[in-house]
């Protein structure tokens, strides 16, 4: 089964549509990683998901069924949102106890050990601790439920490096062990490409890519060429961004089959050089846009 | 304990890079058969990569005979892949690092020496074939 | 949801216990030693015959301010415990990490909405305990308990207040979701509510008594009364002004002679009023009015918490 679906999914604020038209599945032991720029739309998916927010149109399901004020959704669904919110003035001991009380699947011990390898005091104030701590205690938190499904907002946004890594591998670990799935959203998207094993990119409200990450990696070239006209490239392949000089031409392309062109010279294109391709054509020539997907609805 | 390292911007995958280091480990007699790999969680919890990763990795390995997964317990070596004894391994490793220094002493990237490295096994294979 | 809701106000609850108590002791020393004054006052007057000039209690001036001051606690509860009760929360952002455990949102506004209105009541029902105990002897001086100083402080009005200001703070929170905004609109609607009822709606629960008699210097209305207005009439006529008065009865020669001449021409004073007799009467009513208003206010909160996006 898998764990989110969206339908046309869509979110707006007065008259601004934050998320329009958004369709994905996610299936069940991934860590999908929720990428796009600030604005484009990560937190207004996650909430909806969620359940923290209602949808303006198209629906979404978690684990078959629509968010619910539940304790059966409740208990599946974990969210960690951006400013890792906790009580400042309760220390970590007191957050077990919210915890321990607020959901009949609590693992105590498990978040306590947790807590206690990571070299977080249990009897200090939540206030006083470190940006790095803070998040893993909001972590240890959201994990200790016992989700089937975790949400994250921007967890790492504001944490050096070595935070960044203790907590990501805190979250690795916790998926090892089974029977999780976990969304987690940035901007940055060098943090997802070792941990995540699944892209969903959103741009400017719009959803722009939803795939397996290894298969996104293998099938996204930078293709380069002596100047000419592109038409089969075009006609063959997912052409997302052209960029001509007066010798070359540059084609970020989604190799939709062999290329059998030997004029091309093909390198590897890392996730970023991708989700930038992406981005790009989304937000120019729209009319291009859809001539492209027309050719490819009819092959 | 065999602790896995990832290079940063290296072009190689990180399940490709995992499976080379426990060849490297086994070749040297740092993993000797009978020894317990690490665990998928441990390796995870400190290189911060997702589990799929290793789990591939270590399929891999299995696939080739090298190691072998016991349901429940955790992933064992079986036997030292083909290759040069350990001594001979070793001294074509530190022969490696010299030329390792000496290459980036002349300017090259880690990126330039590894292209420079595929080149060269290209050709010779190449070779080889004709 | 017990433990938590304990966890999160037990801060709050051990200051309200302690100002209750410290209250508690202050007023009953007080209350016990001006009632020892009064009754030996009292005792002594009665062999002077100069009961009707007691002047008492005017150096207990710090006191009785303390007294009328209970007036605000209901909105000091509004305050500290209404808008921390929601708003806060929101305004914080912890309401994304208690939403999202596994008690559901109704029941956490439930649990909130129970315990911050229980606890009203019980403080309400405490300080006016102590105070309606504690002003015997001032109520025994001056029968009139319809003052608002009294009439506000005493009887069962302090928890309706109690329970109105909490939810007039429970409400501005969910609503506005921020606590500064939601602390202005909590003073001034409870200072608004209170005054409009008091000055417009209080007088007229019941139609007033109309008590006509001669104009004379000595209006006397039965004791412990209520005077909304005083007016004078002619011939049952109420008069607009004093144009209407006839020019011989206003050469003075004297305030009797001139008073006698009014009396001829039909003038007499008419006293509107409420009488004593009335006092519980009316503080059912009006306990009805802000108990009605509590629970519309309640009803904004719930459904502003539960319709609305987190």
């Amino acid at each position: 089964m898998n764990t989110v679906n969206t339908q046309a999914l869509g979110k707006r604020f007065k008259a601004k549509w934050a998320l329009t038209d958004c369709s994905f599945e996610l299936p069940e032991g991934k860590i999908c990683g929720l990428v796009g720029s600030n604005g484009a739309g990560k937190t207004t998916l996650l909430r909806l998901i969620a359940g923290l927010a209602q949808p303006s149109s198209g629906t979404v399901q978690v684990f078959g069924q629509p968010p619910a004020d539940t304790t059966e959704f409740l208990q599946d669904v974990g969210f960690l949102a951006q400013d890792v919110p906790l009580y400042k003035r309760w220390n970590s001991e007191d957050h077990l106890g919210l915890g321990a009380h607020l959901n009949p699947r609590w693992g105590d011990s498990l978040t306590r050990d947790r807590l206690r390898s990571l070299g977080i005091p249990l009897d200090q104030r939540v206030g006083t601790l470190s940006g790095g701590q803070r998040a893993q205690v909001a972590l240890a938190m959201a994990l200790g439920k016992r989700p089937r499904l975790l949400l994250l907002d921007e967890p790492v946004a504001a944490l050096d490096p070595l935070a960044r890594r203790d907590f990501l591998g805190v979250l690795a670990e916790a998926v090892a062990e089974g029977d999780l799935t976990v969304i987690l959203s940035s901007h940055l998207v060098g943090d997802l490409e070792r941990i995540c094993d699944h892209l969903v990119l959103l741009d400017t409200g719009r959803l722009v890519l939803a795939a397996d990450l290894d298969d996104v990696l293998a099938s996204h070239r930078l293709l380069t060429g002596p100047r000419r006209n592109t038409f089969a490239l075009e006609r063959d392949h997912t052409v997302l961004q052209i960029e001509r000089t007066q010798r070359q031409v540059s084609a970020w392309v989604r190799l939709d089959g062999p290329l059998h062109d030997p004029h091309w010279e093909v390198a590897e294109l890392g996730l970023e050089d991708i989700a930038l391709a992406y981005m790009s054509r989304n937000r120019t020539r729209p009319e291009q846009l859809a001539a492209t997907e027309a050719i490819g609805a009819v092959r | 304990m065999l602790v896995f390292h990832l290079a940063a911007h290296s072009s190689m995958p990180a399940y490709l890079q995992i499976q080379e280091q426990v060849r490297q480990a086994l070749l040297t007699g740092v993993l000797r058969p009978g020894d317990q790999l690490p665990t998928v969680k441990e390796v995870v919890g400190s290189l911060a990569i997702n589990p799929n990763t290793v789990l591939k990795a270590y399929r891999e390995l299995e696939r080739d005979g090298l190691v072998e997964g016991r349901q429940g317990v955790g992933t064992f070596a079986l036997r030292r892949p083909d290759g040069p004894p350990p001594g001979e391994q070793a001294a074509l490793r530190r022969g490696l690092a010299r030329w390792v220094t000496k290459a980036r002493g002349a300017g090259l990237e880690d990126g330039d020496m590894e292209s420079l490295l595929r080149a060269t096994l290209r050709a010779q294979s190449q070779e080889e074939v004709a | 949801m017990s433990w938590v809701l304990w966890r999160q106000h037990r801060a709050q609850g051990a200051v309200a216990a302690i100002a209750l108590a410290a209250y508690a002791i202050l007023l009953w020393i007080t209350g016990v030693h001006m009632a020892n004054e009064f009754h030996s006052a009292l005792a002594s007057c009665r062999t002077n015959g100069t009961c009707d000039e007691l002047n008492l209690f005017s150096g207990d001036g710090a006191i009785i301010d303390l007294v009328n001051l209970s007036a605000a606690v209901p909105l000091l509860m509004g305050l500290f415990w209404g808008v921390t009760g929601i708003g806060r929360e929101i305004d914080s952002g912890t309401h994304l990490l208690v939403w999202m455990q596994s008690v559901r949102r109704r029941d956490w506004l439930r649990g909130k909405i129970t315990l911050l209105l229980v606890a009203a009541a019980v403080w309400g029902a405490g300080v006016t305990a102590i105070v309606t105990w504690w002003s015997g002897t001032l109520n025994s001086l001056d029968g009139n308990r319809f003052d608002p100083g009294k009439f506000d402080v005493q009887g069962i009005m302090p928890v309706a207040f109690a329970l109105f200001g909490v939810s007039l703070g429970l409400a501005a929170g969910a609503v506005l979701r921020r606590v500064l905004p939601a602390l202005a609109v909590t003073v001034v609607g409870f200072v608004a509510v209170r005054l409009i009822v008091v000055t417009y709606i209080r007088p007229y629960y019941q139609a007033a008594k109309v008590l006509v008699q001669p104009l004379s210097k000595d209006q006397s209305v039965p004791s412990g009364s209520w005077i909304i207005t005083r007016d004078i009439v002619q011939n049952g006529q109420s008069v607009s002004s004093k144009l209407s008065f006839p020019a011989e009865c206003l050469t003075p020669t004297s305030r009797q002679a001139s008073d006698a001449c009014l009396t001829r021409h039909g003038f007499a004073s008419a006293v509107k009023f409420q009488p004593a007799s009335r006092y519980w009467t009316f503080q059912w009513i009006e306990s009805g009015v802000f108990v009605a208003l509590a629970a519309i206010l309640i009803a904004v909160a719930v459904i502003a918490v539960r319709r609305r996006d987190a």
